[in-house]
């Protein structure tokens, strides 16, 4: 095995299987790296080739006050890292990619990785470990999920009532108000991709949430998602009106749910709460999906919607070998400690 | 005699703001669309600030209208939000205009002025008077008169030998463009939404100042183009290489004027120089259908830009102050203040504003 390094996803020519996950393909990070990189943080993306196989691990490389720092290439639009493989990755091929490009990690005062599954944190801390990084492991965040779903009948037959009886009674409300039309498909063409992604943009403004920091960002990951036919938009109209759009994702019989947003002026409606109910009728019906993903996020309404939920994990190596790694080493330790003896805050890991 | 002034906070005005706005633009500014309410107003709901109207009257007829803010204690400064290139200020040009006495009526405190993108065009009665001020931008603009040919003959030989490198390069490449005019009301939010789109993949959307549909810069030109468009004044061409847009303008005009407010393109294209080639077919449109006397870009133009303009206009910045001697003690005391704030820079660099 050989490493090298390059300064931009664009040279990453990593062959993926079909089924990777939109959040861990080659686009992925591409359009990410537009969003991360800056003047303090760069492109560090490692390329590990063996005879047959290649792998490959965008990071970025911040250096502030002598501390030279690498992170994975990710941000909150992340909802979980994945290594860019032409494999899928045993612990034996992880150790040995990790064991590979040790000497360029070491460079580092500290590595940063998250979020990652349960699973993952575990692999990653065993691999950083061999090659002399002390790890900390901590709860990043929460995936809500809902699998083994098996018809759309089964899907509600196991939500609680009180969400069936909200359900019920907004829709006999905007029956009764009259004018509502939702629409879900893939676009037909590109000019009615862009179209559609106007009016989730121009939901998403007036919306409650915080203004968009990066929207070239969905608009790149939406077109991609579109042409390998992943990407499935929700758009409900109030009189031809767009009033509340949803941009999900189908992959390998899952469904992401990656963006919701309604207008602000009909919240008292639930239009949010009606398209939802519309798409994953629409994405077990028609997509035959057995898994729906709320991604990240421990959000209350979640837990009415999905079955189960699992923590998201980060993990960050510190380099004991150099005095920066060590101070980092030592603030992990004494807030796993705080963590241990504070009764009020219950420890993450 | 000279016009008295007054000034109110926006919320207080006295009368219908709006209508003494469009009554004085038409006696006065009509042939520029960037002044007319819609743009004015437009700006106001998206970009909402503490403004304060000043109106010079003479004899109950207003000569003048100033959007102002407050900056600091004893200081103002005119409302413009970076999406207004211009001033937004009406005057009667035959105006004999008293800066000081806007200032001693807007309160014992208000010591200072400073007014940004003065347009000579517009803005003569006080671009006239004022003898310290800074140049802020070399605008440029295309007078229509004749046909496109002559104008196109008249233009410098390597802009010409540019564009017939890139008309060149796209025959041997067999890549036809298709332009597309929208000016429809139905037509233009969408426009605009795509104009954004195509922005936000440039270097703009990764430092954040590209337009877009999610953001408030997109909402504004979406709402402003669609008011246009009502009153047949919006525009906006589209450049396609296939089904792919490469290049877009967004442009508001009247039967004197035309102003191309925004211009982006495909950087994936740059090899076609789709920039120059929407400019060159936007030209080509208003000569050949003779839809109005000038193309005004309000941009600051390098020397490239300018082979393309059959003249150039300076915008200033200006500082006024309340008497001489207040000025004087102002000369004196702010190159103190810029010189502590930026010690490299050497005393007496001040030039006003």
């Amino acid at each position: 095995m050989e490493y090298k390094i390059l300064d931009t996803c664009k040279n990453i020519d990593t062959i993926q299987p079909e089924d990777v996950p939109i959040f861990s393909n080659n686009q992925w990070y591409i359009d990410l790296e537009k969003s991360i990189c800056n003047n303090t943080s760069t492109p560090y993306i490692i390329t590990i080739t063996d005879n047959k196989n290649q792998h490959t691990i965008p990071m970025t490389e911040s250096s502030n006050k002598n501390i030279r720092r690498l992170k994975c290439m990710a941000n909150y639009y992340t909802p979980f890292y994945k290594l860019v493989s032409s494999l899928i990755i045993t612990d034996e091929i992880h150790h040995n990619i990790i064991s590979t490009c040790s000497d360029s990690l070491l460079n580092f005062h500290t590595i940063d990785i998250a979020p990652i599954y349960t699973e993952d944190a575990e692999i990653w801390s065993k691999s950083l470990s061999s090659i002399g990084f002390k790890c900390h492991t901590y709860q990043h965040s929460t995936n809500w999920y809902h699998d083994n779903i098996l018809s759309v009948d089964q899907y509600w037959s196991l939500r609680p009532d009180k969400l069936i009886k909200i359900i019920e009674n907004k829709k006999n409300k905007l029956k009764k108000i009259g004018g509502y039309k939702t629409v879900i498909n893939r676009a037909n063409d590109i000019n009615e991709l862009q179209i559609k992604l106007s009016h989730y943009h121009h939901i998403y403004y007036e919306s409650w949430k915080k203004l968009e920091p990066h929207p070239y960002f969905i608009d790149s990951i939406c077109q991609h998602a579109w042409k390998n036919n992943k990407l499935r938009i929700g758009i409900t109209y109030h009189h031809d009106f767009p009033v509340a759009a949803q941009i999900w994702f189908i992959n390998n019989s899952t469904a992401y749910i990656f963006k919701l947003a309604h207008r602000h002026s009909y919240r008292k409606n639930s239009i949010g709460t009606l398209l939802t109910e519309k798409m994953i009728n629409h994405v077990i019906d028609t997509d035959k999906v057995n898994c729906i993903d709320f991604l990240t996020g421990d959000d209350n309404f979640k837990k009415d919607w999905m079955q189960s939920n699992r923590p998201l994990m980060g993990v960050q190596a510190c380099n004991p070998k150099t005095w920066q790694g060590k101070v980092f080493e030592t603030i992990n330790k004494l807030s796993v400690l705080r963590k241990k003896t504070s009764p009020l805050k219950p420890t993450n890991q | 005699m000279k016009p008295i002034w007054s000034v109110t906070p926006m919320s207080q005005y006295p009368r219908d703001l709006w209508q003494d706005w469009d009554d004085l633009y038409y006696r006065h500014h009509k042939h520029n669309p960037m002044l007319n309410r819609n743009f004015v107003s437009t700006l106001y709901k998206h970009y909402p600030d503490d403004v304060f109207i000043a109106v010079a009257s003479f004899e109950k007829n207003i000569q003048a209208m100033l959007l102002l803010v407050k900056t600091s204690v004893g200081s103002w400064v005119n409302y413009l939000p970076s999406q207004s290139p211009i001033a937004l200020f009406l005057c009667n040009k035959e105006l004999d205009i008293d800066i000081q006495n806007l200032l001693i009526r807007a309160g014992t405190t208000s010591l200072r002025i400073d007014l940004y993108s003065l347009d000579p065009q517009e803005h003569s009665c006080l671009t006239n008077q004022v003898t310290a001020y800074q140049p802020h931008a070399r605008n440029m603009t295309i007078q229509i008169s004749g046909n496109f040919e002559d104008y196109w003959s008249s233009r410098s030989k390597s802009l010409r030998k540019n564009m017939k490198q890139t008309l060149n390069r796209l025959n041997t490449d067999k890549i036809t463009i298709e332009n597309k005019f929208i000016s429809s009301e139905k037509d233009i939010e969408n426009a605009v939404d795509r104009y954004g789109i195509l922005e936000s993949q440039s270097w703009k959307g990764r430092y954040g100042t590209a337009i877009h549909p999610s953001n408030q810069q997109g909402q504004f030109y979406g709402d402003l183009l669609k008011r246009y468009a009502k009153d047949k004044q919006a525009l906006v061409l589209e450049n396609y290489c296939n089904d792919t847009l490469i290049a877009s303008r967004l442009c508001i005009l009247n039967a004197d004027t035309l102003i191309s407010l925004k211009t982006t393109f495909n950087e994936k294209y740059k090899r076609y120089a789709p920039g120059n080639f929407s400019q060159y077919q936007l030209t080509r449109y208003v000569f050949d259908k003779n839809i109005c006397r000038h193309i005004d870009f309000y941009t600051n133009a390098n020397k490239e830009k300018l082979y393309w303009s059959t003249a150039t206009r300076t915008l200033i910045n200006t500082s006024i102050y309340r008497t001489k001697n207040i000025e004087k003690i102002a000369s004196f005391i702010n190159p103190i203040k810029k010189n502590l704030k930026h010690p490299q820079l050497k005393l007496g660099a001040n030039n006003g504003v």
